[in-house]
């Protein structure tokens, strides 16, 4: 079984068709690409399969449960976390503490809890902060953990908004373009960071990325999406032959 | 001499306290000089409360209304049913946190600018409740003779000493209950809001849920702050409680500053202890207020808490950590 299956996923913003009659199967522990050129709707499909905009129509089922029309936080509480396109922190805290919050649903505890500081609650609280630096330690952000996010060169930035992501402890994680403004070498780092949540972690992995080699490098499988359509899909090699794909959007040669 | 700046904090808190209690015995004494502690207390209520919200990012403009509803719920408990006014006090808290679960579910539906429309309407509208009905709200003529608490021999009308540990032990008890909170896994979660609620929110964080918490909770100590009000001045009416005092309230938390409940605490006492020394300007002090006010926002951006821990505290020596959060 599909870890996310999407059935005929379209939304449409008045006349304008977003995403038409999308229909894609992500298998657990692939990483899965999904290109094309700007404006193509890559990003539109992460803001419906992660909840943040209703669908006008289509159905999106992530383990075999039905998650058309559930929240964003519900969604996330199932296992499904995405990351943002721009740089989105809580910039005023520190690196750990974006973590920590990260880890939100691990250490809910209600009210009642937090305000007598119970021992149910600080127990569960220390569990966490272990796990957060452990988070960090692999990420490679754990010498920065006390400075303040706004401060973290826009790379660190990138790797910190995946560690946030993953303090939801994610059984798929939707990567938005993570790799963009970064140089050669820090390209380099995310890769590398990816396949080790892969291998390490068994995340399975959705990655909306311009970066042509890179996307070539990771993926098992891409998509390539075109005007809100799926224009082609396979592996990293049909697709670089595809001549719809490379006319849309590869252009000439690779 | 090394410092540990949480004990000294932890210290400076209680000496500060022990001080308020003593003060009326020994250095505050004035009849007049109480009585401005006294609005002191009620206005700190007022700013820690509405702190809280404003934590989660939504200002809340409605705040005098809740005030005024737990304010009319214990007059009209204690004047018109006789109850005891101690049993009213916490039913005072109750009945708008109970009012404020729908009116918030509906306005934090809305964000920024609108919320604070939304909440400003919410506050007119509790106004005009009130002064359209002249029984049993009183209209616009309010209602008046509003007994004092029990026993009426302590807490006659000219004796402001036991309206000030009153107000004191309330006082001290909402901002330490708003600062467990702050300080909790909650209380991160809610500035988390602030700094981005789609984070948030794609983290698992149920948003609305926490900015409603938020909102109940303003809501409940306003109300206390409302019913102290009440049995303070005895006279309650709908002018009083208008959308002025809730502005009064954002301006003692932005000028207070915003990112510690030791903002709103501080901008609250000076902003209601400045005005007092102008009054003798006669017409001017509210102009000399205003001025007042415009000087703090160009130069105290991070309000009176922030100006001190960036500027004077490294003339202390002590360490800055530009995170206060």
């Amino acid at each position: 079984m599909p870890l996310l299956e999407i059935k005929g996923l379209t939304k449409a913003f008045g006349g304008l068709m977003a995403v038409k009659d999308l229909t894609l199967e992500i298998q657990k522990g692939e990483i899965f690409g999904l290109i094309g050129p700007n404006g193509a709707g890559k990003t539109t499909v992460f803001n419906l399969v992660s909840g943040m905009l209703p669908c006008t129509r289509g159905k999106i089922f992530y383990d075999g449960t039905l998650i058309t029309g559930l929240s964003m936080h519900q969604i996330a509480r199932k296992g499904l976390v995405r990351t943002f396109q721009l740089p989105t922190l809580f910039n005023n805290f520190t690196v750990l503490k974006n973590v920590l919050m990260g880890m939100h649903l691990q250490a809910e505890v209600n009210l009642w809890n937090s305000f007598f500081d119970t021992v149910h609650g600080k127990t569960r609280e220390n569990g966490v902060l272990d796990r957060a630096l452990g988070i960090l330690q692999e990420v490679g952000l754990a010498d920065r953990k006390d400075e303040l996010a706004s401060n973290l060169p826009h790379g660190h930035r990138r790797i910190l908004q995946v560690a946030i992501g993953l303090g939801c402890e994610p059984g798929l994680l939707l990567l938005d373009e993570p790799m963009t403004g970064m140089n050669v070498q820090e390209v380099g780092e995310m890769m590398g960071l990816i396949k080790k949540l892969r291998e390490r972690r068994g995340i399975t992995i959705v990655i909306v990325e311009h970066n042509i080699r890179a996307v070539m490098g990771l993926c098992s499988r891409i998509a390539v999406l075109n005007f809100g359509q799926k224009i082609a899909e396979g592996t990293p090699g049909e697709i670089s032959q595809n001549e719809a794909v490379v006319r849309a959007y590869l252009g000439g040669s690779l | 001499m090394k410092f540990n700046p949480v004990k000294v904090k932890k210290f400076s808190v209680l000496l500060l306290v022990i001080f308020l209690f003593v003060a009326p015995l020994l250095v505050i004494t004035n009849a007049f000089h109480l009585h401005i502690m006294i609005m002191m207390c009620i206005n700190i209520m007022m700013a820690a409360s509405m702190w809280l919200l404003a934590t989660t990012g939504l200002i809340s403009f409605g705040q005098a209304g809740f005030m005024f509803i737990g304010a009319m719920t214990s007059t009209l408990l204690v004047k018109e049913l006789g109850w005891p006014f101690w049993v009213c006090i916490p039913l005072s808290g109750i009945v708008p946190a109970l009012v404020s679960i729908p009116v918030g579910r509906l306005c934090i539906r809305i964000k920024g600018v609108y919320f604070f429309l939304v909440t400003m309407a919410f506050g007119e509208l509790v106004r005009g409740l009130f002064a359209y009905f002249r029984t049993p709200f009183g209209g616009w003529y309010g209602i008046r003779h509003i007994p004092p608490p029990e026993p009426h021999y302590i807490f006659t009308p000219l004796s402001k000493i036991p309206f000030y540990y009153l107000g004191l032990v309330l006082t001290l008890l909402t901002c330490w209950v708003i600062y467990r909170i702050s300080r909790s896994r909650i209380g991160m979660t809610l500035w988390s809001l602030r700094e981005s609620d789609i984070l948030a929110d794609s983290v698992g964080v149920n948003v609305k849920k926490y900015k409603l918490q938020a909102f109940v909770i303003a809501g409940f100590f306003a109300g206390i702050a409302g019913t102290y009000y009440a049995h303070y001045f005895c006279y309650i009416s709908p002018l009083v409680f208008t959308f002025t005092m809730s502005l009064n309230t954002l301006i003692y938390i932005v000028v207070g500053g915003l990112w510690s409940l030791s903002g709103p605490i501080v901008g609250a006492a000076v902003l209601t202890l400045v005005p007092e020394f102008f009054r003798a300007t006669g017409v001017y002090q509210m102009l000399i207020f205003g001025i007042i006010l415009v000087f703090a926002m160009l130069f105290m951006p991070r309000g009176i808490v922030g100006l001190v821990t960036e500027k004077v505290f490294p003339l202390l020596g002590k360490r800055v950590n530009r995170q206060k959060i």
